[in-house]
């Protein structure tokens, strides 16, 4: 699959490893799935700066990688992993997104950004809209709005503590740390 | 999972942009025009979580803030091996982008270079320090075992086509595949070698094989097979020479690898279900009633990866949802008395059934194997064929039963019967390991060849599942049958090993009992020697379970007390909240004490009762 000494040096995939939860083999592999997806963009050495500063737009990214083109989220995914906030990631930045989808990941820092995936306007809060936005792009099948209203408002009356009607940080975390299946369904394997 | 247990509790981890375009930290590339505002950064760790407000940062600026509050927890700063895992970790959960990890990495490693030239360490440190570099390394390497890159690919595929469920169970028979080829490759080279080796030597003592290979020996094992290395009765009680001058006690060998291998599963297995357990049930308590929260926050598998499993998943979830819906519109008729009275009879009514059968299927077997099992031709294969029929009809029945309590069984993959039947294939392994030491080899590749037909038959007679599969607990329960399997077999064979003496032929001929392989011949203890009171004092079995019993009350209790704590912690902020709210509006209301101490009260005050304007505490 390519000398590694060629795609990068020494000193970066030792930067990389420390930096995510890969190792080498999975760092070069998840470097050749991003070529794939432009390789009129991506260069096959990436030695200078190519890897902070290349970027593969939004559109090319969810239609062709497919770890993430069958995933109702994977604009919401690429935008909060992307240094513009558009969703046009670089390498670095795909990097980082599958890292937090590995299984070496702990607990804490997929909350994180699970957190952040559902803030879908960035307010710091998981409101009604972003559960209706949530629920839209879920579901293929229509729900009815009165039955997604319904379903907004369990899910508000499950996990709110302080009462105003919307989710914090903290509100969220003390729901999904107790689901049992959040590690293993936040998880895409590289 | 933090690292920093002895440090002060966790403090709240709160989230603040700077504005909602750049989604991560400050712009790196300014956008031309944005006057500075005051503006609040996530700096990252939980333990490094000050909000920094300033004008808005640049890059280099921000990574220097973070650095600054990394330097002042000495424990990461020094320049030991120690520390520099620290630093590694502390890194590698920042959650901040890549090229700002990189960047503080860069600093860090410069700081603290700056220090070391500062204070140089000697000769001798240094060797410790690079000593202890590659134990940790080894250490790393061997607990993240990566057997992950077996069979990868294949992995990969059928979680993109059908999901985690059936992925679940691939896992598990990777896992056992690998613990199993361990196994098999110990056994192989510590017992049977050194016997061929001894076989093939020729010197007095080794028996040479009088019998001939027919075929059907191969259905039954005996004939031919009854003097090979297959069988215990064929290792010798005697010693050795493998290589002049070292000799090599064959009872010895075998007894203590096959007790070593076993405890050694034991010990793994139960290392792992504990784990399991905590993270799928203890960890995740009082989370079982956040349903809706569940199937909206953590119901997309995100390992899909095909247009089928895919709208499969999504219409899963859609009719699980509308299910939730229904159930909580049903009218006070389906809640009735008589309702519950008729579902809880005919439960009860179909378990006794079921025990019942179990009861006399067992029956069955015992009195087959009594009356068949010892005239030493064919009609010993009388209850192998019996019970392997048993395994196919019955579940069929159970099936049917369970269809008219109304549930739906599946018509893919059926994980669970597999799962099963892996676990069952498992026992056998290990019931049959301390009288075979070439069982491991031949279950091994039996489960070699079980892993590409359960791909082929995944791949091409089945589809994606309908409903959602509860990974995580289901996988807790396999992993929790399986272990008490083992330890019913290993009390079996303990039994054994103290109690029934050992025949004629095979490695433990010339002793009473098989433990007295150990005591006898290495320890020279005879069997009423003061060590074996002792032993035989604590390791009462009654004395350990009560010690255990109370030390899993105290747990329990601990845990409790713990939740308690924050359940009264978001209470209190919640009654506080609304005081504060209430007394900035002027009214001042007083407090009953008594209930602001008690977390099981409700609060004072109603929270509907306030509109959300009034609880806004930012």
């Amino acid at each position: 699959m390519g000398n590694k000494l060629v795609t990068f040096s020494e000193q970066q995939l030792d930067n990389y490893q420390d930096c995510t939860f890969f190792t080498r083999k999975e760092i070069l592999r998840v470097h050749k799935k991003y070529r794939e997806i432009r390789p009129d963009l991506v260069p096959k050495r990436m030695r200078k700066n190519e890897q902070a500063t290349i970027r593969i737009p939004v559109e090319d990214i969810t239609e062709k990688l497919p770890e993430l083109h069958e995933n109702p989220f994977k604009k919401r995914i690429c935008e909060v992993f992307s240094r513009d906030g558009k969703g046009n990631l670089s390498f670095e930045d795909i990097l980082d997104l599958l890292s937090v989808f590995s299984e070496q990941a702990p607990r804490d820092i997929k909350v994180f950004y699970a957190f952040r995936i559902y803030d879908f306007d960035n307010d710091k809060h998981i409101g009604p809209e972003d559960l209706d936005n949530a629920l839209i792009l879920l579901m293929r099948q229509e729900l009815t709005p009165e039955d997604r209203q319904q379903i907004i408002e369990k899910v508000i009356e499950e996990a709110d503590v302080d009462g105003d009607g919307k989710l914090s940080y903290m509100e969220f975390e003390h729901v999904i740390t107790r689901a049992p299946d959040f590690l293993s369904t936040f998880h895409i394997r590289i | 999972m933090s690292r920093y247990v002895n440090e002060e509790p966790i403090p709240m981890f709160e989230i603040n942009h700077p504005e909602p375009g750049p989604s991560r930290h400050s712009h790196y590339d300014h956008a031309s025009g944005d006057s500075p505002r005051p503006t609040m950064v996530v700096s990252g760790h939980r333990k490094f979580n000050t909000i920094y407000a300033g004008p808005q940062d640049n890059f280099d600026n921000h990574a220097d803030k973070i650095v600054a509050k990394m330097e002042q927890h000495r424990a990461l700063m020094e320049d030991t091996p120690i520390s520099e895992q620290l630093r590694k970790e502390a890194l590698r959960e920042l959650p901040q982008c890549l090229t700002m990890k990189r960047c503080v990495k860069k600093k860090l490693s410069k700081s603290i270079s700056r220090k070391s030239q500062r204070n140089p360490i000697g000769f001798w440190k240094r060797l410790k320090y690079r000593l202890s570099i590659k134990v940790a390394k080894t250490r790393h390497n061997f607990k993240h075992f990566n057997y992950f890159e077996l069979w990868h690919g294949t992995l990969k595929d059928i979680e993109g086509h059908f999901g985690s469920g059936y992925a679940s169970y691939f896992k598990f028979l990777r896992w056992l595949f690998v613990m199993n080829l361990l196994v098999s490759l110990m056994a192989f080279s510590l017992i049977t070698v050194p016997q061929i080796i001894y076989d093939s030597s020729g010197t007095n003592g080794t028996v040479r094989n009088t019998r001939h290979f027919q075929l059907q020996n191969i259905f039954i094992g005996d004939g031919f097979f009854k003097e090979t290395v297959l069988y215990y009765g064929h290792y010798t009680h005697n010693t050795i020479a493998l290589v002049p001058y070292l000799s090599f006690y064959m009872p010895a060998a075998y007894f203590s690898v096959t007790v070593i291998l076993y405890l050694l599963s034991f010990f793994i297995l139960g290392v792992s279900v504990a784990q399991s357990y905590r993270r799928s049930f203890i960890e995740t308590e009082g989370g079982l009633q956040n349903i809706y929260a569940n199937k909206v926050f953590c119901g997309w598998d995100y390992a899909i990866a095909t247009e089928e499993a895919a709208e499969l998943k999504s219409s899963a979830i859609y009719h699980e949802l509308k299910e939730l819906l229904s159930e909580s519109y049903e009218t006070e008729w389906d809640r009735s008395c008589f309702y519950k009275f008729w579902t809880c009879t005919i439960q009860a009514v179909v378990n006794i059934l079921i025990l019942v059968v179990l009861v006399g299927v067992a029956w069955a077997c015992w009195s087959l194997l009594e009356q068949f099992s010892f005239k030493g031709d064919g009609s010993v294969l009388v209850t192998t064929v019996a019970v392997n029929i048993i395994m196919m009809v019955f579940p069929i029945i159970f099936n049917y039963i369970s269809k008219c309590r109304g549930k739906h069984p599946e018509s893919e993959f059926d994980i669970s019967k597999h799962t099963l039947q892996i676990i069952y294939n498992q026992a056998l392994f290990w019931v049959g390991f301390l009288y075979s030491p070439i069982l491991p080899a031949l279950v091994t590749v039996k489960m070699f060849i079980i892993w590409y037909i359960r791909e082929g038959c995944v791949r091409n007679f089945c589809k994606p599942p309908r409903r959602t599969w509860r990974a995580a607990q289901t996988q807790t329960f396999f992993m929790m049958l399986i272990f008490v399997t083992l330890v019913l077999i290993v009390a079996g064979h303990g039994y054994t090993l103290k109690s029934i003496s050992p025949s004629d032929c095979g490695t433990f001929r010339n002793y009473e009992r098989m433990y007295q392989m150990v005591t006898r011949g290495v320890a020279n203890l005879e069997d009423d020697h003061l060590v074996w009171k002792i032993v035989i004092y604590i390791t009462k079995p009654g004395a350990i379970a009560l010690i255990m019993i109370e030390q899993a009350f105290a747990q329990k209790e601990k845990v409790k007390m713990l939740r308690d704590m924050l359940v009264w912690m978001s209470k209190d902020k919640k009654f506080l909240n609304q005081m504060y709210t209430k007394v900035t509006r002027g009214d001042v209301i007083g407090v009953r004490d008594n209930r602001f101490m008690d977390p099981s009260h409700i609060l004072p005050y109603e929270v509907h009762g306030y509109s959300t304007e009034d609880v806004d505490s930012n």
